[in-house]
């Protein structure tokens, strides 16, 4: 049954929240078909619990799915109970009856072993949990829970039926993706996991023919570190230490997810002041990520002049969050139900004394970079995202405003926060979707966020430490933030005040799985740095 | 274009600044989040505040015979800063120099002897 409620804290103000319980199939049908409308969107897919034994009964293995209705501005919590089927398979029978189809030129992987399969399934049986040994893959619906499934099956031995492509991809050191393409000619290329630079480690194998690329894929997961896991039986003050540490490079964003989710779980009013400095915080970390973004793409196309100017600008930047927060990367500055202990008489101060000579030394070299021809030939076709893409892989962030998709935590879930800010949405005038059109996205972000920052500096003056006591010990909880790389998202379990089970979603996340067709699709070996720069992906942000 | 590059590039100078060993050499504000230090010993027996808020067990309290010593290893610090803001005493501080390197990991962890009044 649909019970709606308004969503009772500030971030969802006016908003419904409904909690739907369905059969797994009807479930996954009415993800799917919600996902068919433009306005909806998949915030969190997952297990709620990864293997179950500490949660509540209710919890284990079961399937949850939030949509976002940003029109009818509504969320749907939507939870596939699994029951015990009766004409359940024997393991021995799922074993060795194929599992999925895969697509030609894939090669089958061994799965989970029998025994281990036959094992944590008699324990789940014993302990009296309800099982399912399969659910229908919304993958085959919906390419953007194409990892996700992949990523399920592997922790819980859940198949999900129907899935396309259905590998191993938490395993790196066991498992790497083949080449697919085969013939006089072609040829594979494996790059990474160990890259130049301070790249993360990340493998990805190319399959090209002279120049071109005609297939890559990606493998990552190199830095799965299971923090969802991890947070289990913490209190949600701990687990936040933990979201700040997901990636680096978001660390405000992640912060402000978590924060957002947990007050919703555990009761906690944030007061405005609260919610405006998570949001300055949030624009801070995206000026000095997306002059990041810029510098790497200036050092990808030979703009070496460019790029020593944003890697300072970046450092000027890095230094002024230390000076402002105490962590150059803005640790320790979001907190729980409460403000940042920041001096903010001071932090005005120094941010409105510094930040316009960096923005007028910025905007020089980007003026500079637009009107340089070898700069915008090297970006123009390169690393095309098709809007159809975008759409069906719930691609977020600059890489899919790029494609003239208005997808901004900012303007859709969050406008009442941002409103009053002069926040709009970018998306690309032109649309096209390449290399060139992330960049300018990027380069329209850096003028709004500053006109953020600026514009919600005056109303921190007036720091109190409001603290707000907890008002439920259970619940659950959604958080959304606007990273420098799109929407994240958390999901939050709570029971006597502890982390019963969390779910990450960051932006790259989405992103990741396009990267590949970016990748391929007319580009050249040369291509790469650029699509690799003008991506911006985060590893760690993935990986958690 | 290619002039205008040379010029902007010319323009900015050389741009250096010093490496800081003291944070307060580049940074003015005095609570810069780098690792805690040990001001002093703890004279309070009773309270177990910082080895209970520390999420990495960086601090633990050494009950010895008579008195409780306190040991701190910053190799294990995340920079929290949960020490420095809940000790009823003060004993912990942000340390001064921005950065620390030792040969061994054993050298990251101080110890303080026990309270005044035991
Ligand atoms: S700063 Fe945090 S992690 Fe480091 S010793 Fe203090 S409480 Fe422990
Ligand atoms: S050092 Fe401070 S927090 Fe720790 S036990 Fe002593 S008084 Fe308490």
């Amino acid at each position: 049954m649909m019970q709606p409620r308004l969503a009772e804290t500030l971030p969802w103000q006016g908003w419904r929240m409904h909690t739907r319980r369905d059969d797994v199939q009807d479930m996954i049908a009415l993800v799917a078909q919600a996902l068919a409308s433009d306005d909806t969107e998949l915030l969190y897919y997952g297990f709620a619990s990864g293997d179950g034994e500490d949660s509540g009964a209710e919890l284990a293995r079961e399937l949850v799915a939030v949509t976002m209705d940003r029109t009818q501005r509504e969320v749907v919590w939507r939870f596939g109970r699994c029951d015990a089927d009766p004409r359940e398979k024997s393991p021995q029978a799922y074993f060795s009856s194929p599992v999925s189809t895969p697509q030609s030129g894939m090669k089958v992987y061994p799965e989970k072993s029998p025994q281990a399969y036959f094992s944590s399934r008699l324990l789940a049986l014993q302990s009296g949990m309800k099982v399912c040994p399969e659910f229908p893959s919304l993958a085959s619906q919906y390419p953007g829970a194409l990892w996700i499934e992949r990523e399920m099956w592997e922790k819980t031995g859940y198949t999900p039926v129907g899935h396309p492509d259905l590998r191993p991809i938490l395993h790196p050191e066991k498992f790497l993706p083949d080449p697919v393409a085969r013939g006089s000619g072609t040829f594979h290329l494996p790059l990474g996991p160990v890259r130049a630079d301070v790249t993360e480690s990340g493998f990805f194998l190319f399959d090209t023919i002279g120049e071109q690329i005609m297939h890559m894929q990606p493998q990552l997961f190199y830095k799965h570190r299971d923090m969802e896991k991890l947070a289990v039986g913490m209190t949600a003050e701990d687990a936040l230490l933990l979201a700040e540490r997901i990636s680096g490079t978001s660390t405000a964003a992640h912060a402000t997810a978590f924060c957002r989710a947990a007050e919703q779980a555990l009761g906690y009013r944030p007061s405005l002041q609260n919610e405006r400095e998570r949001m300055l915080f949030g624009e801070m970390e995206r000026l000095y990520n997306h002059v990041h973004d810029f510098s790497q793409l200036a050092s990808a196309t030979g703009m070496t002049v460019a790029q020593a100017q944003f890697a300072r600008a970046k450092e000027e930047l890095l230094r002024l969050n230390a000076e402002v927060t105490g962590s150059r990367y803005l640790r320790g500055a979001v907190r729980l139900g409460r403000s940042a202990s920041v001096d903010w008489e001071r932090g005005t101060e120094r941010l409105t004394a510094e930040l316009p000579a960096i923005d007028r030394r910025v905007r020089r070299f980007l003026r500079l970079l637009l009107h340089t021809p070898t700069f915008i030939d090297r970006l123009r076709p390169t690393g095309i995202v098709e809007r159809e893409w975008a759409k069906s892989y719930g691609v977020v962030g600059p890489v899919a405003r790029a494609c003239g998709l208005a997808v901004d935590a900012r303007s859709d879930c969050l406008r009442h926060l941002y409103e009053s800010t002069g926040h709009a949405c970018m998306t690309a005038e032109d649309a096209f979707g390449d290399a060139l059109s992330r960049f300018r996205v990027r380069v329209r972000e850096w003028d709004i966020s500053l006109h953020i920052v600026l514009e919600l500096l005056p109303s921190l003056g007036t720091s109190t430490l409001v603290e707000t006591e907890l008002s439920q010990a259970r619940g659950k909880g959604i958080g959304v933030a606007e990273s420098p790389r799109g929407r994240v998202c958390h999901v939050l379990f709570c029971d006597n005040g502890k982390v019963v089970a969390w779910g990450i979603r960051a932006a790259s996340a989405w992103n990741w799985p396009v990267f590949g067709l970016a990748a391929a699709n007319g580009n050249i070996q040369t291509d790469f740095p650029i699509i690799d720069a003008s991506f911006g992906l985060s590893y760690a942000g993935l990986d958690r | 274009m290619r002039a205008e590059w040379l010029l902007s590039g010319l323009a900015s100078g050389r741009v250096t600044t010093t490496y800081p060993r003291q944070r307060e050499q580049e940074l003015s504000r005095r609570r810069w989040n780098s690792v805690p230090t040990m001001n002093g010993p703890c004279s309070d027996t009773a309270c177990r505040e910082c080895s209970k808020v520390c999420p990495t067990e960086a601090i633990t309290r050494v009950e010895a015979q008579r008195d409780a010593a306190l040991r701190l290893d910053v190799g294990a610090c995340i920079a929290c800063g949960r020490c420095v803001d809940r000790c009823p005493e003060g004993v912990f501080s942000w340390a001064e120099a921005i950065d620390r390197a030792e040969v061994r990991k054993e050298r990251f962890i101080s110890t303080m002897e026990g309270g005044a009044d035991q």
